[in-house]
């Protein structure tokens, strides 16, 4: 289990989180949605123990996330692979890292995304080096998959093959998934649960099918409106 | 099952060792050009590749000082810093993955400029001073020569080793501040290198403890070697203080 408690984090005159409190159970797909700056990538880095709270503690399995690396599987954003790697070149990287790479499902996924392990990083399109970046950290069967904006400016195909990679390899009640993203439409069918966080704190949090039930809204107006009420 | 840490070891190593390709690329162009264009010019008298080979060494040198900012500040700068540092590894195992390049870079060098000048020495010197050929027998012969050369090699080690950790624990705090980071980090490094030789100075393991000028005119070479030696230690010492440094901050501190 990953645990917030009372977290805050400032980074000069921004307040990234602000006495953040959410935990995220086993087994569920999980969206954690907000405007850009609303500090989304401030908790997932948190996660992967790339931040550390200036005030509460973030636990994950009960211990700190910088303790926890192995179990986790991160997908940051940015690029973060070097140029000069093929993409076999950095999949025998990882492999040599986590005792939890999976051969087997490497090789089914790189026929599912149409990738080639002679493909160098750095002459690939960025479409396709979000596609490396997912692969290799959905060849792991880490205990936690988090993934921060994995669809952030990704044409509309690309984006339903990462989206359709997850909902394949996706099994309820193993390793959870955390999705970090400000686009909420390409994910709605995809998470059992969500929290909606603005300026560090969370506006809205439950499971994705009772708030649309409860509310007779998408996640997307769901969202919205919640957002709305906050700046009034 | 946990993948053993020397895998992991040696595949940053060969990652980091990738990064300075271009480096080692020019020490190993200059000294194979230096070698073949003496080589073959039998006109050239010996000293004149004196003056290359000592530069190339110069080269060799300060190329991996240059190195070791190039290995850490390319992290941040091509933001695969996100990858190295979700690594399941501590500070300690990606700095020290980089020192040993740096250890690589050097001694690398310094064996291929030896190999240079005992060629172009063996093919030309030897017969330019063939009449005092068997002098020089004798001084290659010399123990205390090789001791000698030996102490200096080492000192020349000891102190890269420490310049490089400086470099280390400078760049690493001079990430810990989000603005004027190349600041913090030239301030620090300066500074560090400034305290770190009034520490040696009060020590008594300077290298200012080392004056070859009276050493030569004593005779005495036991005392050079001695001081080579202790400076060499102090250096080390030093050294290690600051790569501790580096890695609890580059493990409890630094954030991205």
């Amino acid at each position: 289990m990953i645990e917030f408690d009372q977290v805050g984090k400032r980074f000069g005159s921004i307040q990234a989180l602000d006495q953040l409190s959410l935990q995220f159970g086993p087994g569920k797909i999980i969206g954690l949605f907000g405007p850009n700056g609303a500090g989304k990538s401030t908790a997932m880095k948190m996660i992967a123990g790339l931040n550390q709270p200036d005030s509460g503690h973030v636990l994950v399995d009960g211990q700190k996330p910088r303790h926890s690396r192995v179990k986790i599987a991160f997908l940051p954003e940015i690029d973060h692979l070097y140029g000069w790697w093929t993409l076999k070149q950095a999949a025998d990287f990882m492999r040599s890292f986590y005792a939890d790479w999976d051969d087997r499902k490497y090789t089914e996924l790189l026929g599912f995304l149409n990738l080639r392990e002679d493909m160098k990083i750095s002459k690939i399109s960025k479409g396709q080096r979000a596609k490396c970046k997912l692969i290799l950290t959905v060849s792991r069967r880490a205990p936690y998959l988090l993934l921060d904006e994995p669809l952030s400016g990704i044409d509309i195909l690309t984006r339903e093959e990462i989206i359709n990679t997850l909902i394949r390899d996706f099994r309820e009640g193993e390793q959870p998934i955390i999705i970090s993203t400000h686009e909420i439409n390409d994910v709605e069918s995809l998470v059992d649960e969500v929290f909606f966080i603005d300026q560090g704190r969370i506006v809205v949090s439950g499971s994705a099918e009772e708030l649309r039930i409860t509310q007779g809204l998408s996640l997307v107006e769901i969202m919205k409106e919640a957002f709305r009420h906050v700046q009034q | 099952m946990s993948n053993s840490k020397l895998k992991m070891f040696t595949k940053l190593y060969l990652k980091d060792l990738h990064e300075v390709t271009a480096e080692i690329l020019i020490v190993v162009i200059g000294v194979v050009l230096v070698t073949i264009g003496f080589s073959l010019d039998s006109e050239v008298p010996p000293p004149a590749f004196l003056f290359p080979l000592f530069l190339l060494l110069g080269l060799v040198g300060f190329l991996p000082l240059l190195s070791s900012f190039k290995l850490l500040s390319r992290e941040w700068s091509h933001n695969t810093v996100y990858l190295v540092m979700s690594l399941p590894v501590s500070g300690a195992m990606i700095l020290a993955s980089k020192m040993m390049v740096l250890l690589t870079q050097y001694v690398g060098g310094t064996l291929l400029l030896g190999l240079s000048g005992y060629l172009l020495f063996a093919t030309k010197l030897f017969q330019y001073i063939a009449p005092y050929q068997p002098d020089l027998a004798v001084l290659a012969n010399n123990p205390e020569l090789v001791s000698n050369l030996l102490a200096f090699y080492l000192a020349g080690l000891a102190f890269l080793v420490f310049l490089c950790c400086t470099s280390f624990f400078s760049q690493i705090a001079g990430r810990l501040s989000a603005k004027f980071s190349g600041l913090v980090t030239a301030v620090t490094f300066v500074f560090t290198l400034i305290l770190s030789g009034k520490l040696l100075e009060a020590l008594g393991t300077g290298s200012h403890e080392v004056n070859l000028v009276m050493v030569r005119m004593s005779g005495n070479t036991d005392s050079l070697v001695n001081s080579l030696y202790l400076s060499s230690l102090g250096y080390l010492l030093l050294a290690i203080i600051l790569f501790i440094l580096a890695a609890v901050i580059y493990d409890r501190k630094l954030e991205l």
